[in-house]
């Protein structure tokens, strides 16, 4: 009779045989994003320069890596942020539908942070403070979304109608201060509406590391909290925990992860809805293995849309494609699946 | 095996109106005590105040000695055990996944150990519902699923089971199967059971001790034959009724036309 | 107890990176170092060795520090001979200087002088993408020692032009209000050439000729004509360039008034304020073929500026081609803008504009107009 440790056993096996795959693509990815872009300069003839110290080549070769790699990197760890905050979103909220930006956290950071550059300008200099900015905006926009969902009904569908409203009050809003930032202020802003990683810079990528390193750490020891406040506050009371805390504590990091993301490189969404969908498929809804899982995928798959984005916007010559705009491409046609699926049960 | 000891509890939801009062409790036996009472009467509010989720105003609530509201969520966690689940649509989730969240009070250990996984397995045996601890959760029916919230208490070997409204839904094999099971695992591990239940008979005949509430107050407490008396019952529900006592059943209330 | 500790590591951590932000990458640094040479010669005599040290001051022409129209200092440590230009006005300012054989790298819309286009797909310049996004790599793979960018287009690329270690020199290009500001863009590129004469020359010319018409205008004490300045087609909304731009220099030194001066900048006009401001003229810029512009021309016609001055006597004038470039670029043909604009707005002084690239609504035109009325 040991079907159930026999269970146990399987997903364990089946969660590092899934994350080496997933770990082995994601090097591959990364070669292969280090290979592409306009000049000629590829891997295998880095390898070979390398050898050569001529200074030139070596200048080269180092100089193309200080655009292709802080992109590529910030794509992985941009991914793993939005995976992340999707997690801990759908765990909070109890509802496999919810996700960072369908429930107005990115449209809400961004919105703060076009209007502090209004007032203070200069603040545009400050990574630090528009971050900060970017949070309280992602929490306030969040804070609206439960309170609205509250209001109607408190449903999980209810949920979903308030997030989509208050981002649609948000991106409206956002989209006419970024206006006012770009024309008035002479800064680009208009195309963080649809997130692109083309402004990266190498001091934002450090950040980027320390803040998903830390939000991913955090989530897995939060893992099992997860776990039990999805069953409801009072299964959760009664497992020794107490939901209010990790109901804040998880919305916080959430809002954290996603204001960092949108205060670099705009509003990309969906990412936090498909990739934990993805990793519930494969691995079930435990947290311990969904939150790994996800980190990796997200940086997997923000990394493939940036490449796409990439070939695709030098083999159509029309500039740079927004990544978000892939997302979206490949997100709202999920999502659409999803209610049809879910919303029906 | 715990004992349960109110004194004098009074709790309110806004600080105004009492939900409950004056209760005093003394539940010191493994047995299955069920509470009674008309809607609204403050069932669900007294298991609750057991567990841990709501506060009283007014009173204490002793676990063997120790006043609950002094301990950390984390031992009450190891001591009581509270059926209410909510079941989350969409997440994919296995029944021995969720089970195993019970454990958690118990785990050392990041991962499940295998005494935790023994404990799962024990269980689902004792509710008898091995065979679908590979089912997702969602796709339970709602006997199922009532079997599966008990195994959910019993993983974590509580003390005092708090069972609200087990047999909600179900038809009335399935009632008795589980009052049935609710007994036995009473008794087999001397545990202290609570468990709230809308039908007089099933409670007649399934309960060692009842108490019956009205508006918040403890009308009555005591044996099945002591507290339903058609006294008890025409003031606590307003219906009249005659009491027919079998040997073989116990207590078999009647409505009367 | 777990949770605080959770709390302070996310805090620690938020703290942590902002200190390392605050610390980061940080702003364009120069020093600046003007080396004296000294020229020692010894001579020695039997046994009492003297020196006589000579020391002559040379000043060396490099490196050299310039100031940039983003007023930042810049050190130019040798004479570049591998320069990248970024825009069209650049390449044109560039190529006025005969710098133009220094050029290893232009944006895809420098077209002027025309030996430019075909250097470019010979292969011989290399195209380093669009101006509004250059295109980094091709610029790091080309080595170039100097790069020239536009301060209206291009400011928002600074800090990745010095990660990525590249001598980058602003001029005021899109942000030029005004003919001084080209004059002294023209004047900075000289200056990192050592040939501020050669810009001394085309300056006084272009001010020459500037001159003559200023001068012709007053003579003839004509008043300003009232002028709508459209960039680009209607359809793209009504683009204008207000105060404190070059374009609306162009249109006061020629005896006009740009009636989106009252705002600053690059602005969009409603039709009521076109309407409400009523212009004589109207000047729509763009880029585009002979066929496109004469479909402007009927846009404007049977649109809500039908009401204006400028439709109702069929002033209507499209630029395309080069007489597009001329205008919108803040290049040393500032001039011919300048002759342009005064040719069409005062005939009566210059003579009527005969270029093949402006089209101007032809008289069959306007007499068919007066009878289509727009309703709103």
């Amino acid at each position: 009779m040991d079907y159930a440790e026999k269970y146990f056993q399987e997903k364990k096996r089946r969660f590092f045989l899934v994350l080496m795959f997933l770990s082995v693509l994601l090097v591959f990815t990364f070669i292969f994003s280090l290979n592409i872009g306009s000049s000629n300069v590829g891997l295998l003839e880095i390898l070979t320069l390398m050898n050569t110290s001529s200074k030139t080549s070596s200048t080269l070769i180092n100089i193309v890596y200080n655009l292709r790699l802080p992109r590529t990197l910030a794509a992985m760890f941009i991914g793993v942020l939005l995976a992340i905050s999707g997690v801990l979103i759908q765990s909070v909220t109890r509802n496999s539908l919810a996700e960072p930006f369908l429930l107005g956290l990115s449209s809400g950071a961004l919105t703060f942070m076009a209007l502090a550059i209004i007032i203070v300008p200069s603040i545009a200099l400050s990574l630090h403070y528009v971050s900060i900015i970017s949070f309280i905006g992602a929490l306030v926009a969040f804070t609206l979304t439960l309170t609205l969902s509250e209001a109607i009904g408190g449903s999980a569908t209810s949920l979903i109608l308030a997030g989509l409203a208050v981002t649609a009050g948000f991106s409206g809003l956002s989209s006419f201060l970024a206006f006012i930032v770009q024309s008035k202020l002479n800064m680009p802003f208009l195309i963080l509406l649809l997130g692109s990683l083309s402004q990266i810079l190498r001091g934002h990528v450090v950040m980027l590391a320390l803040i998903s390193t830390a939000g991913f750490t955090v989530a897995l020891i939060m893992a099992k909290r997860l776990n039990a406040i999805i069953y409801g506050d009072e299964h959760a009371l009664q497992l020794g925990y107490n939901p209010k805390t990790v109901r804040i504590l998880a919305s916080m990091l959430a809002a954290l992860l996603t204001s960092v993301s949108v205060a670099i490189a705009g509003i990309i969404g969906f990412i936090g809805l498909i990739v934990p969908h993805m990793s519930r498929l494969i691995i079930g809804s435990d947290n311990r293995y969904v939150v790994p899982l996800s980190a990796l995928l997200g940086a997997l798959v923000l990394c493939v849309s940036d490449i796409f984005v990439r070939i695709a916007s030098e083999g159509l010559a029309i500039g740079e494609i927004p990544v978000g705009a892939v997302t979206s491409v490949l997100g709202a046609p999920f999502f659409a699946y999803l209610l049809l699926t879910k919303v029906k049960a | 095996m715990a004992c349960i000891r109110i004194s004098d509890m009074g709790f309110s939801y806004d600080n105004r109106l009492f939900t409950l009062k004056d209760i005093d409790l003394n539940l010191c036996e493994a047995e299955v005590t069920t509470v009674l009472g008309p809607n609204g009467a403050g069932k669900t509010t007294l298991l609750k105040c057991l567990a841990r989720i709501l506060k009283p105003q007014k009173g204490t609530i002793y676990i063997d000695g120790r006043d609950l509201w002094k301990m950390s969520l984390y031992e009450a966690a190891k001591i009581i055990g509270y059926s209410e689940v909510e079941i989350p649509r969409g997440f994919n989730v296995k029944v021995l996944d969720f089970l195993s969240t019970s454990r958690y009070p118990h785990m050392a250990t990041f991962f499940e150990s295998s005494e935790d996984i023994k404990a799962v397995k024990e269980s689902l045996k004792e509710v008898d519902a091995e065979k679908f601890s590979l089912r997702k959760i969602e796709q339970l029916s709602s006997g199922e699923l009532q079997r599966i919230v008990i195994a959910k208490i019993l993983a974590k070997k509580p003390k005092i089971l708090l069972l609200d409204e087990p047999t909600l839904h179900l038809d009335i094999k399935y009632q008795i199967d589980i009052l049935k099971k609710i007994r036995e695992i009473t008794k087999k591990h001397k545990l202290i059971t609570i468990m709230t239940i809308h039908d007089l008979r099933l409670a007649s005949m399934f309960s060692d001790k009842i108490i019956l509430l009205k508006n918040g107050k403890i009308v009555s407490i005591g044996s099945p034959s002591e507290v339903l008396t058609p006294k008890n019952i025409e003031e606590t529900y307003g219906i009249r009724v005659k009491v027919i006592k079998d040997t073989e059943v116990g207590v078999i209330v009647v409505p009367l036309p | 107890m777990k949770i605080s500790i959770i709390v302070a590591l996310i805090l620690g951590l938020v703290i942590g990176a902002g200190i390392v932000n605050l610390t980061g990458p940080g702003n364009v640094t120069v020093t600046t170092t003007i080396t004296y040479t000294q020229k020692a010669s010894e001579t020695s005599v039997s046994t009492v060795v003297s020196t006589i040290v000579e020391t002559t001051t040379i000043k060396p022409k490099y490196p050299i520090t310039v100031v940039d129209a983003l007023g930042r200092i810049i050190e130019i440590s040798k004479k570049p001979v591998r320069v990248v230009s970024l825009s069209p006005a650049i390449t044109e300012e560039l190529y006025a200087l005969g710098l133009g054989k220094y050029i290893v790298g232009v944006d895809s819309f420098s077209d002027y002088p025309p030996e430019v286009v075909k250097l470019r797909s010979e292969g011989k310049i290399v195209d380093v993408g669009g101006y509004w996004q250059p295109d980094f790599e091709k610029i790091v793979e080309i080595e170039p020692d100097l790069v020239v960018a536009d301060a209206g287009a291009h400011i928002k690329f600074r800090e990745k032009f010095s990660e990525l270690g590249l001598t980058v020199v602003y001029v005021k290009g899109g942000a030029a209000s005004s003919l001084e500001d080209v004059l002294s863009d023209i004047g900075l590129l000289a200056q990192i050439f050592h040939i501020e004469e050669v810009a001394k020359s085309i300056s006084s010319k272009i001010e020459e000729q500037i001159d003559i018409i200023e001068r012709e205008l007053l003579s003839k004490n004509v008043s300003k004509v009232k002028v709508l300045i459209l960039l680009g087609p209607p359809s793209w909304g009504y683009w204008s360039a207000g105060s404190g731009t070059f374009i609306n220099y162009v249109v006061e030194v020629s005896g006009g008034y740009n009636i989106a001066s009252k705002y600053h900048g690059w602005i969009k006009l409603s039709a009521e304020d076109i309407l409400l401001e009523n212009p004589d003229v109207i000047v729509v810029s763009m880029m585009g073929s002979l066929g496109e512009a004469k479909k402007v021309i009927d846009e404007i016609f049977s649109s809500e500026l039908s009401q204006t001055n400028a439709v109702k006597k069929g002033n209507i004038y499209v630029l395309i081609g080069d007489a597009n470039n001329v205008l919108v670029r803040p290049s040393p043909r500032i001039v011919e803008a300048v002759k342009l604009m005064a040719q069409i707005l005062h005939s009566e002084v210059f003579g009527e504009v005969s270029r093949e690239d402006v089209i101007k609504a032809s008289p069959q035109l306007t007499s068919h107009v007066a009878q289509i009325v727009y309703i709103g």
